[in-house]
Formats: structure tokens, sequence, C-alpha cells
């Protein structure tokens, strides 16, 4: 499968996996700010950007990803149901005549 | 999420809601960054703190109501499956005694199994008598052999 196919058929997948990478990206550099200098007031924007905006960054990353797999299920859950009414129709023609 | 047959919880309205709120609060968490980087007063600084957690805990709560939507979907869609796999089991046990009696062997124009006449895989298609050794038996009307 070509990549632009690929990125275009799973692309919540892509948006989830950037999110959390992101995040602890973020995490991660706000640690270093932090860790870097005893000033309280130059901590807060750290805890900011590197807390808060990485928190919500893997919130929004892992919530794009659950939602990539709970959509591939209800999918395939309803690939079943519709081949089942249709062997149900197959073997049962007086239910569709009804 | 685009194909006509996806359920309520995916459609493009409640998907574009989910976004717009997620980039609202980045957007929040981004001005509250900015104006933190610019104050130098640690009171100043406390209520965009709080601004940004307040953001990333809506953001949160967006999500999980989405994931709560999206798992209620899927369970309703199983719980209808499984509604109907309870009915075609139902379905095959009433017709199962009927079907033993019947033992003349069948397969359906090319295919390859060999199937009880009575056997519901063939019911409705056009069948052909068929010797044992014209083909493997079909595993679910052999079971009751």
């Amino acid at each position: 499968m070509e990549l632009k196919t690929w990125l275009r058929a799973q692309w919540d997948r892509v948006v989830g996996g950037l999110g959390v990478t992101a995040g602890l990206l973020a995490l991660f550099l706000g640690y270093r700010g932090v860790a870097n200098t005893p000033y309280p007031a130059e901590q807060i924007p750290y805890v900011v950007s590197g807390a808060v905006l990485g928190i919500a960054l893997i919130g929004v990353g892992l919530t794009s990803w659950l939602s990539a797999d709970l959509r591939d299920e209800w999918h395939k859950l309803d690939r079943i149901e519709r081949l089942l009414e249709t062997a149900s129709d197959s073997t049962n023609p007086s239910a569709t005549s009804a | 999420m685009t194909a006509a047959t996806d359920s309520a919880a995916w459609n493009l309205a409640g998907t574009l809601r989910l976004v717009i709120v997620q980039l609202l609060c980045l957007a929040a968490i981004a001005v509250a960054l900015s104006a933190t980087a610019n104050r130098a007063s640690i009171n100043d600084q406390i209520v965009w703190l709080n601004a940004a957690v307040g953001a990333a805990v809506i953001s949160g709560a967006a999500n999980g109501l989405w994931l709560l939507a999206l798992r209620r979907a899927t369970a309703t869609k199983r719980r209808a499956v499984l509604s109907r796999l309870d009915d075609a089991a139902e379905h095959v046990a009433l017709a199962g005694p009927s079907a033993a009696v019947d033992e003349r062997l069948v397969a359906v124009r090319g295919m390859t199994l060999v199937h009880r006449a009575g056997c519901p895989l063939v019911a409705g298609k056009p069948v052909a008598a068929a010797a044992p050794a014209s083909g493997a038996r079909c595993g679910w009307c052999a079971l009751g052999a």
C-alpha cells in the first residue's frame, strides 16, 4: 500500500502517534526547562508548556488512537451483522416477503 | 469516518465539534503559556497557569465524553450482532433434527464441499446430487453425522 493511501486510511492513528510523541517531547523539554532554572517565575512557563500542554497532547493522541480502534471494531461488527442478515434472508425467504 | 454506514457517533458534526473543542483548548494553553512567559510576578502567572490547567481539564473531559459515545455505539452494535447470532443459532438448532433426517448428499455447482440436503448453508441454492467422494464434507452439517 502506498504511503499516501495508508496515511489517508489511518489518519486517526497517525494523529494519535504524533500527538503522543509531541506530548512526551513537551514533557521532556518542560522538565529540562524547569530543572535548569532555580526561579519559580521562570519555571512556571515551562510547567504550562511542558506539563499542561504535554498532558493535553498525550490525551488528544490517545483519544484519536482509541477512537480508531473503536471505529474498526464497529465496522467489523457492522459487516458481521450484514452478513448474518444476508444469510438469514437466504435461508429464510419467508422473512424477506413478510 | 465518512462512510455512509457509520453510526451517529462517527458523524461529521460530532467529529468537528470535538476537533473545535480540542483546538480551542490548545489555543487557550498557548495563550496561557505566552502570558506566563511575559509576566515576572508569580501571582500574575498563577492565574494563567490555572487557566491552562482548566483548558487541559476541559480537553480531557471532551475526549472522555467522545470515547464514551464511541464505546456506547460499539456496545450497541455488538449487542445487535449477538442477538442476530442467537436467532441464527436457534434457527439452526430448530432445523437440526429435520436436516439430520435428510441424508442425501448434495453439492452446489462450482463449489468443493459436499453437504447434506438439509444443510442451512445450501438452503435456497441450486444443488445437485453428489457422491461422498466427490468433495470434502461440509463441517457444519457433518457435525451431527
